[in-house]
């Protein structure tokens, strides 16, 4: 499925490859991929005709085929370029650019197809190997006493000893302390986070309007 | 994340390829007179700092279908905020702004391009507006002291 990409993305190649090389040179359209339309030099925003419409959503991607979703990564990836070109010509002028939400559309589209490629590539992962496509995690705990999870890497070499880090069961005395400290401080933040809504809630009108504080009494 | 990050390479397996790079680049305009202009078949870019020269020849020719024949990188560190200029002992810095990463890349001889001009005809009209506006506030005041004045004689001749 997603293995035969290489393929694809040969021909997609070769159907670029350059014809001759004086036709190359003359060609000055390739580097007008980097800019906007003419039409569109000097707005403060676009005509309507121009304007950009919604992103691509993941149920659409969901039904093109891999060979679609490359040739889209492409076409996004040129338009992501030709706005950032656009964005820092307009600021050296010290101008705003026209429409800076076509940025997001694009950014939204691209997000939707790691995301549908990744659904394929997980696919097809666990049907062969029974593992996701997400990156391997590791759960270590720190010098702290604090287990998390990290990303797995990969090494050329075995670790020496005590490089590699692991999930460990006890605690030894330090980190013992750190954790029992640090439960202990969230506690006390929430407690008074819970109190500071409490005060809140009681807090009437009249304290409001008056700008009163609590009862002063002095003889009692 | 698309799939699984790439193994490491050990020599013999298969070059590493990449099917959805998320690299930019934009280009950047460069001075068109003075000792920073650039020769006609050179473009400046910036480009995405994790990109090298390779990665920038490879993305402009494959991607875009550019004759590139050199490419030349340059960073250029960000400006730091201090929280005091001139105390160089004991100065911090408050904040940094990102490097960037130029890219002056080198087309084949016979290749021109200049940067298209955007805001021209906006900034001359802007201009015109102005003068014509000025010129319609002056046109009462200039000779003002002089011209277009109530001709009389004065008052001794009983007018």
């Amino acid at each position: 499925m997603w293995r035969n990409l290489p393929t694809l993305l040969s021909s997609a190649v070769r159907t670029q490859k350059f014809p001759l090389a004086t036709a190359r040179l003359s060609t000055d359209a390739n580097m007008q991929q980097f800019f906007d339309d003419e039409a569109n030099f000097g707005k403060a925003e676009l005509r309507p005709k121009y304007r950009p419409g919604r992103a691509w959503t993941a149920d659409e991607l969901r039904l093109k085929s891999n060979s679609d979703l490359h040739k889209l990564w492409y076409v996004c990836l040129k338009e992501r370029n030709m706005l950032i070109t656009m964005r820092k010509a307009h600021v050296s002028r010290a101008r705003n650019m026209p429409n800076p939400e076509r940025f997001d559309r694009v950014q939204e589209s691209m997000d939707r197809i790691e995301e549908v490629v990744h659904e394929r590539n997980d696919a097809v992962l666990r049907l062969e190997t029974g593992e996701s496509a997400a990156p391997r995690e590791r759960t270590i705990t720190s010098f702290a006493g604090f287990t998390y999870q990290k990303p797995a890497k990969e090494h050329y070499l075995p670790p020496e000893n005590g490089q590699k880090e692991y999930e460990v069961p006890y605690l030894d005395d330090d980190a013992y302390m750190m954790q029992k400290l640090w439960t202990e401080k969230e506690y006390m933040k929430r407690r008074d986070q819970e109190d500071d809504v409490k005060r809140r809630a009681a807090r009437t009108d009249d304290m409001e309007r008056f700008k009163r504080g609590a009862p002063r009494v002095f003889n009692r | 994340m698309t799939s699984r990050l790439a193994r490491l390479w050990q020599p013999g397996n298969p070059q590493r390829r990449t099917f959805l790079p998320d690299f930019w680049m934009a280009v950047v305009e460069s001075p068109s007179v003075g000792r920073n202009k650039l020769p006609p078949n050179c473009v400046k870019f910036e480009v995405d700092p994790r990109m090298s020269r390779h990665d920038i020849r490879e993305y402009l020719t494959k991607i875009y279908d550019l004759p590139v024949r050199d490419v030349r990188t340059e960073v250029q560190m960000g400006d730091i905020i201090w929280n005091s200029k001139l105390d160089y002992q004991y100065r911090k810095a408050m904040w940094k702004d990102e490097d960037k990463k130029f890219a002056y890349v080198f087309m084949s001889k016979g290749f021109t391009f200049s940067f298209p001009k955007m805001f021209e005809a906006l900034e001359e009209d802007i201009e015109l507006v102005k003068a014509m506006k000025q010129q319609e506030e002056l046109k009462d005041k200039l000779n003002e002291r002089f011209a277009n004045r109530n001709r009389r004689v004065g008052n001794f001749l009983g007018s």
